[in-house]
């Protein structure tokens, strides 16, 4: 019988490749913590409990590390929600300034993305995520009529749109206007950021873009309804786009597709009991799923599906080694076997270090309704009612007597349905006017 | 004895551990840098609010319009007003909007402190008061008896340029002190920079 020992030549890299294994799998056990604190979060904004939301993802959003961006834009989701106002500012607003920066993952988060595991980068987002933290911060800043800073956000937005579109290997400028009209949203409200600021001439530049991109949506980028609106109603429904991966766990996509969960619903507006007339403007500006299906791949994902064809190759390698050993005889034979099975361990890590990166900010809804409406000042009921049940209500929402426009956000969640008291708790009202002189 | 067959595989197995441990060792040495610390971006920073806030104070101080109005009226009552942010897609939150004009006030006040009053906006003077007064009956001074004469103020714009190599910004950062009765511009001076941000690899 023979005694199998190890060929000295492949005692050192054999030990070196146990040492990496082994703290590859420690490493990876130490952010599932986090991870699963994250995801009991994302449980607790599904579930409609905020709070829990909340509290599980602020000390996350603290921490510096490769989920940074990722946790604070989930942070700012579930505030926003939950109308903690100051708080989504904050937490889009670190995203934000994260986002803006280059050379985040330079150096070794880059070479470890490319050759240990892709979850190693600073979580940026896809150029949707980073277009919907923009348009957050901008309807934040709408909703507190600071309009320079909306339409910075909003332009911000479509600014990073340009990105998503220009590929960097490819010529096709293009490309850039296909994506830009994908997101008419940030067009929308950066003409209503524009007309509310005084610049009239880049409102109606920016309402033509939207009524060209989208006639559907001509009715609701009229400027003269825009400019008589006082009451604003940005309502966001169902769930954005989630990584899908193949069987491999290789590649990652988005899903689902836009056909798969049907079309968008239109919601019915109810003012005080009574129906409003709002079906030519009550329409989705965008559509994620849609969105998301134009991913441009990147260089990281050439690098993951080599990885994993590599990672083949080499189990394949390793299987032929072992067989031809198994037919060896002698150290001929260790050797094949010792061989093989290392062309296997090797093959085994780099397709598990191929895996796809799954982080995804899961808290985004599918589309954004932007209703402008005119009412009487004073106290109103407000409600939404989606086809099949979804609602949600809004109580003594009081409309000031100047001309400016309240904002009412609404993400409509199983959930979430009120009736809510305006104004709520956590919202960071607006100064208040100059008061007349007292003397 | 190794077969000469077997010396590639013995190569490759090498060559492989080797650079497996050493992008491990290097992600390990380098992968757990701040996400906050590690990135660049063309926004305007700390630095840019040193030299600019210096650069208009004195500005301001060596002014003969502004020597002469002080000469005229001995101690010129001021307001200021947060910055303007004409930017282009570039969010500058309120404090920051405070801070480019609130540091030139210092500065002033530290070095020329018998040459400038300074007083409060109205938005404010009005959120202190919203926050500090227990009722509306007693509201304190009217904010109209004490009229400031000039306004401090500044507008920043920017122009920028992206590609996938890199992020140009150019800011041009304008301060004036306006007379608020004549609507004269006292004093305007400007700050320009241009910054740029070379993409890297996951950009």
């Amino acid at each position: 019988m023979h005694s199998f020992r190890t060929p000295t030549f492949l005692r050192v890299p054999l030990r070196l490749f146990a040492i990496f294994a082994i703290s590859s799998f420690l490493l990876t056990g130490c952010t599932s913590q986090a991870t699963r604190q994250a995801e009991q979060a994302v449980t607790s904004f599904y579930a409609g409990d905020y709070l829990a939301a909340e509290n599980g993802l602020r000390p996350l959003a603290d921490n510096t590390n490769n989920d940074f961006v990722l946790n604070n834009a989930r942070l700012g989701s579930v505030a926003l929600t939950n109308y903690d106002i100051p708080q989504a500012e904050a937490a889009f607003l670190k995203a934000y300034e994260v986002m803006n920066s280059v050379g985040v993952n330079n150096g070794g988060r880059s070479l470890g993305a490319a050759l240990v595991s892709e979850n190693i980068k600073v979580w940026k987002g896809e150029p949707f995520d980073r277009a919907m933290v923009n348009f957050y911060l901008g309807m934040i800043y709408y909703m507190h009529h600071d309009y320079e800073n909306a339409r910075a956000a909003f332009e911000n937005a479509l600014f990073k749109l340009r990105d998503y579109g220009e590929s960097k290997d490819s010529k096709d400028t293009d490309k850039y206007r296909t994506i830009e009209s994908r997101f008419v949203l940030a067009n929308l409200m950066l003409a209503k950021s524009w007309q509310r600021l005084g610049r009239d001439d880049l409102a109606v530049a920016n309402f033509n873009r939207v009524a060209q991109l989208r006639p559907d949506l001509a009715a609701l980028a009229n400027p003269e309804l825009n400019a008589k609106s006082n009451f604003l109603l940005v309502v966001e429904t169902g769930t954005g786009p989630h990584i899908v991966t193949d069987f491999n766990g290789s590649i990652a996509g988005f899903g689902p597709k836009p056909y798969q969960v049907g079309p968008i619903s239109c919601p019915m507006v109810y003012l005080d009991g009574r129906s409003m007339p709002t079906s030519d403007l009550a329409r989705p500006t965008e559509d994620l799923l849609a969105l998301a299906q134009d991913r441009v791949w990147q260089s990281i994902d050439t690098i993951r599906t080599v990885k994993s064809v590599i990672g083949t190759g080499l189990i394949a390698a390793g299987a032929v080694e072992g067989v031809r050993g198994a037919y060896d005889h002698g150290s001929g034979q260790r050797q094949d076997l010792i061989a093989g099975a290392a062309l296997v361990g090797a093959g085994l890590l780099l397709k598990a270090t191929s895996q796809a990166d799954t982080r995804a900010w899961e808290l985004l809804p599918r589309t954004t309704f932007v209703i402008p409406l005119h009412l009487d000042p004073g106290a109103h009921d407000v409600s939404i009612q989606f086809p099949g049940g979804l609602s949600q209500t809004w109580r003594g929402v009081t409309l000031p007597p100047d001309n400016s426009e309240l904002t009412l956000y609404m993400r409509c969640l199983p959930w979430h349905q009120g009736p809510f008291q305006w104004p709520p708790p956590g919202l960071n009202q607006p100064l208040p006017a100059p008061a007349p002189p007292a003397h | 004895m190794i077969p000469m067959t077997k010396i590639p595989l013995r190569v490759f197995l090498r060559s492989f551990a080797l650079i497996a441990i050493s992008s491990f060792l290097l992600t390990l040495s380098t992968g757990c840098a701040s996400a906050v610390s590690a990135g660049t971006n063309t926004s305007l920073s700390a630095d840019d609010l040193i030299a600019m806030t210096d650069k208009m104070s004195m500005s301001i101080l060596s002014s003969p319009g502004v020597q002469q109005a002080i000469a005229r009226d001995h101690r010129l009552k001021v307001v200021i007003q947060p910055v303007q942010n004409y930017m282009t897609g570039e969010i500058l939150p309120a404090g920051q909007k405070q801070t480019f004009v609130a540091r030139v006030r210092e500065l002033l006040a530290a070095h020329a402190p018998d040459k400038f009053q300074w007083i409060m906006n109205k938005t404010d003077y009005y959120a202190v008061r919203a926050k500090e007064l227990e009722t509306a009956n007693s509201l304190g001074p009217n904010p109209d008896s004490l009229q400031p004469d000039y306004a401090l103020t500044a507008r920043f714009d920017s122009l920028g340029n992206e590609s996938s190599k890199q992020r140009t910004e150019g800011y041009l950062c304008s301060y004036e002190l306006i007379n608020l009765r004549t609507r004269e511009t006292l004093w305007t001076d400007k700050y320009e920079v241009k910054k740029t941000a070379v993409k890297g690899f996951l950009d």
